[in-house]
């Protein structure tokens, strides 16, 4: 879904103070932005810029939510005198900025998007993106759990992204990307040219944020070394401690498993998809009552297949990002990292 | 290497080479040194591994039911040999409870009983060390009975018991482990009392103050599972709520899966998060020992201690009843008085 | 504006609180007819989740209703079912429910007059607190 093709980059700098007035410009999109409450970082939807906050490192959430959303109504059922019944389908005109994703979730998005329209245009999926534009922030300051580097990526990577923001002092470097990223800047007078200066200082910011995440390792070999592990006990071990929760498969910018449900409420329905997890025993049940995943060492290995083979089969990027989430909020500490380094050793 | 530390790992080493447990569960250091993480130790060699401090937070017990789930079973597991496990004080009611419903025997686990000063809440005391911007990589931890004093970089820094603890530590009424087979080190002797006071905040408050605190909550609740499947008396094999696994068989007819009452929708919105968080909560009412761990696995940092709180005041309140303290005692919604309270009823 | 008439799901025990509106009924007791009953073989066969499901299916107000104590066809299956809502009810009320959204009673099977006035009781405290929204499913009107 890139229409970065033929355009030409161009870097611009906003004075942070300025910042607000240029959001405040934006009144024809809904701004999601990362939100502090209780300790809790998450994209919210933007009333007000200064209930944004950018002292952040990533979401608890990644906003994947805002392109596919958790609970997402396709249709709706009444009744109609003369037909007998009447189906709307949702608009989705509504357009959207995701102001201060990460790069690795932005990276999250653009693997959403080869999944949704390659091999089969999703209607819901590609109308909401076309409409959002996603505006990044390089990242500075790296989690102990972040590996991107490992998987490919970096923390100004700049994949699904239409503008990619650093922070150098008292003003953002903003380097557009894509087309939609231009026509955001025409409507504000708040950037001015970049300065050589101001171009040393965001590369030093790259380097100092791409430096603190010291521990890489090469995940290019885990497809071909999957290969041949999938009836390894290192599955039965690894899997014990795992509760068979969802937590980590919600909290991932690339899981995209849905589950498609009719719900009915009076003489009313709603055909809604809703996430689903592959972690969950009810997944893969049969109608038959058979279970081809029955335990839980066959749904973790799963994911880390479908995360490190299957995706990369696929569609030649693998399945993750690095972006730590599942280690920082497992209940149990379960470690992809160690998970990989293992798995390469091998 | 502390002497409890050192005395279980000899004591699992005798165990495992006798042949009197199939394995043993107990912590292993985690993903980085504010986090264990359980383990199994199924070899003698690898007993060293276990480590005993206050990072052990998590509940083993739901471990010993999770063994029974598991439909394949290897064939060496089958040998009816029991399981070691180490239980601290809080998290050895749930094994009472556990095994006053009969769902583990006394004879299928070798209990190791501890003697617990607290354990650390880890999101707490990240969040004062990156206030202080204090490293992690090398960081060590000791108690002197009133704070924790946090090494690293060969600097030292203090921090208060009551600051980083988890909140249950706080009116822990049961340091030691209950019932257990073998105990380490020295029994604490408390006079604490069980503390309402977060409970009573809420009741005081007027209905509608009530309503907005916990529709907030229950906003939150991506229903990832986590607790879930983290509870040690949330042990069925088919939830209630996921309705998509029960009980089919091959001579289920379609009518009657077309007829299955969809208790809980899989779309996730305010309704449906309470009929859930209700439901997990009626189900565990006068079983739920209040280990904390739900509240601890959410990832949305949602307040579930506050609800199971409130079901431990109500319960003891309106049936001076206690879950996980008497092996012989019966649940209490199996079970019922004369005099119990009825006035609400018209 | 016309005057809210609520919607209430009353589940009445076979033995007793049925056949007590079958009595109010042969005896034709005039009581509101708001109130949809689902007839269960005892109070002790009401889950907790028949209730907030009810409630999620929007319902304004639900009913609970079996034998008196010692009364129960299968023993103490109302003994059970008073235990158990005692500690719904509690619940329901701390996360901020209004407490006669759900209500339990106990009608024998000659209290034909009590269960018209349990009725008429129950309606009117439903309707003084006017639509439920807080449980119930969202997203299906325009």
């Amino acid at each position: 879904m890139s229409s970065s093709n033929k355009f030409k980059k161009e870097d611009f700098v906003i004075k942070k103070k300025d910042v607000s007035q240029f959001l405040k410009g934006l009144s024809d999109y809904t701004i999601y932005a990362p939100h502090n409450e209780d300790d809790t970082i998450l994209f919210k939807a933007i009333v007000n810029p200064d209930e944004i906050t950018l002292q952040f490192t990533n979401s608890v959430k990644p906003p994947k939510h805002i392109v596919l959303p958790q609970t997402e109504t396709m249709l709706k059922i009444t009744r109609d005198k003369e037909k007998g019944y009447k189906i709307d389908e949702p608009e989705l005109k509504e357009k959207n900025i995701l102001f201060g994703i990460r790069p690795c979730d932005a990276k999250g998005i653009a693997i959403l998007d080869k999944v949704f329209s390659e091999d089969y245009e999703d209607p819901y999926y590609t109308k909401r993106r076309k409409n959002t534009i996603l505006i990044g922030f390089a990242c500075i300051d790296p989690h102990r759990n972040c590996f991107c580097t490992s998987v490919g990526g970096s923390p100004d990577s700049t994949d699904g992204l239409d503008m990619l923001w650093t922070d150098i002092g008292d003003r953002y470097y903003v380097s557009v990307l894509t087309k939609k990223g231009m026509e955001l800047i025409k409507k504000s007078d708040t950037f001015s040219k970049v300065t050589s200066k101001n171009t040393k200082v965001k590369d030093q910011v790259h380097k100092t944020a791409n430096d603190k995440i010291s521990e890489k390792f090469n995940a290019d070999a885990l497809p071909k070394k999957l290969g041949n592990m999938f009836e390894d006990k290192y599955w039965d071990n690894m899997s014990m401690k795992c509760l068979g929760c969802g937590s980590c498969t919600y909290l991932c910018p690339t899981c995209y498993c849905f589950d498609i449900n009719d719900i009915e409420y009076r003489d009313k329905a709603k055909r809604v998809r809703t996430w689903d997890s592959c972690q969950f025993s009810s997944y893969t049940i049969h109608t038959s009552g058979h279970n081809p995943r029955p335990n839980k060492e066959n749904r973790m290995r799963n994911r880390i297949y479908h995360k490190y083979k299957y995706h990369y089969d696929n569609y030649n990027v693998l399945g993750c990002v690095g972006c730590g989430r599942c280690i920082t909020y497992c209940p149990v500490d379960m470690n992809i990292k160690a998970t990989i380094k293992e798995l390469t050793k091998r | 290497m502390s002497d409890i530390e050192g005395n279980i790992q000899a004591k699992v080493k005798k165990l495992l080479e006798d042949g009197m447990i199939k394995y043993f569960i107990g912590y292993e250091s985690g993903s980085d040194p504010l986090h264990t993480t359980p383990c199994f130790i199924k070899k003698a060699e690898d007993v060293d591994k276990i480590v005993w401090n206050p990072f052990c937070v998590n509940n083993l017990v739901g471990y010993l039911t999770d063994d029974k789930k598991r439909e394949i079973k290897k064939d060496e597991e089958k040998k009816t040999k029991s399981i070691g496990i180490l239980v601290k004080g809080c998290d050895s009611k749930s094994l009472v409870q556990l095994l006053s419903e009969h769902k583990i025997e006394k004879n299928e686990v070798v209990i190791f009983g501890v003697s617990c000063n607290g354990v650390i809440n880890p999101k707490k005391l990240e969040k004062l060390l990156n206030g202080k911007s204090i490293p992690l990589d090398s960081l060590t931890l000791q108690s002197d009975g009133k704070n924790y004093i946090v090494t690293s970089d060969k600097k030292k820094y203090s921090f208060p018991k009551d600051k980083i603890e988890m909140d249950k530590c706080r009116d822990c009424t049961q340091p030691n482990t209950l019932i257990y087979d073998e105990f380490f080190g020295e029994k604490i002797k408390t006079d604490a009392k069980k503390d309402y006071t977060a409970v009573e905040e809420i009741e005081a408050l007027p209905l509608e103050k009530r309503w907005e605190f916990w529709s907030d909550q229950f906003a939150k609740c991506i229903r990832c599972s986590a607790c879930r499947n983290v509870c040690p008396v949330c042990y069925c094999k088919e939830c209630a709520v996921d309705s998509a696994d029960l009980v089919i068989t091959p001579q289920t007819t379609s009518v009657e899966k077309a007829n299955k009452m969809p208790w809980l929708e899989k779309n996730v919105e305010l309704a449906e998060n309470i009929f859930f968080h209700l439901t997990r909560m009626m189900h565990i009412a006068g079983r739920c020992i209040n280990c904390g761990e739900c509240e601890r696995a959410c990832p949305m940092n949602i307040r579930l201690s506050l609800l199971t709180k409130k079901l431990e005041k109500e319960v003891k309140g309106m049936f001076d009843y206690e879950a996980g303290i008497d092996v012989e005692a019966k649940p209490l919604l199996s079970i019922f008085e004369e005099g119990d309270p009825g006035e609400f009823i018209k | 504006m016309s005057k809210f008439e609520p919607n209430i799901i009353a589940f009445l025990c076979n033995w007793c609180s049925y056949a007590g509106a079958d009595l109010a009924g042969t005896g034709r007791l005039k009581y509101p007819p708001n109130v949809k009953t689902i007839r269960v073989m005892c109070s002790g066969r009401v889950d907790p989740m028949f209730v907030l499901k009810a409630l999620k299916e929007g319902a304004d107000g639900v009913l609970v209703s079996g034998c008196h104590p010692g009364d129960c066809h299968y023993v103490n299956g109302n003994m059970y079912a008073r235990r158990r809502f005692a500690v719904l009810k509690k619940l329901l009320e701390y996360i901020g429910i209004e407490p006669d959204r759900f209500q339990v009673s106990w009608v024998s099977a000659s209290e034909g007059a009590k269960f018209a006035q349990v009725i008429d009781e129950v309606t009117e405290s439903v309707r003084a607190l006017g639509p439920q929204k807080k449980l119930t499913k969202v997203g299906f009107d325009e």
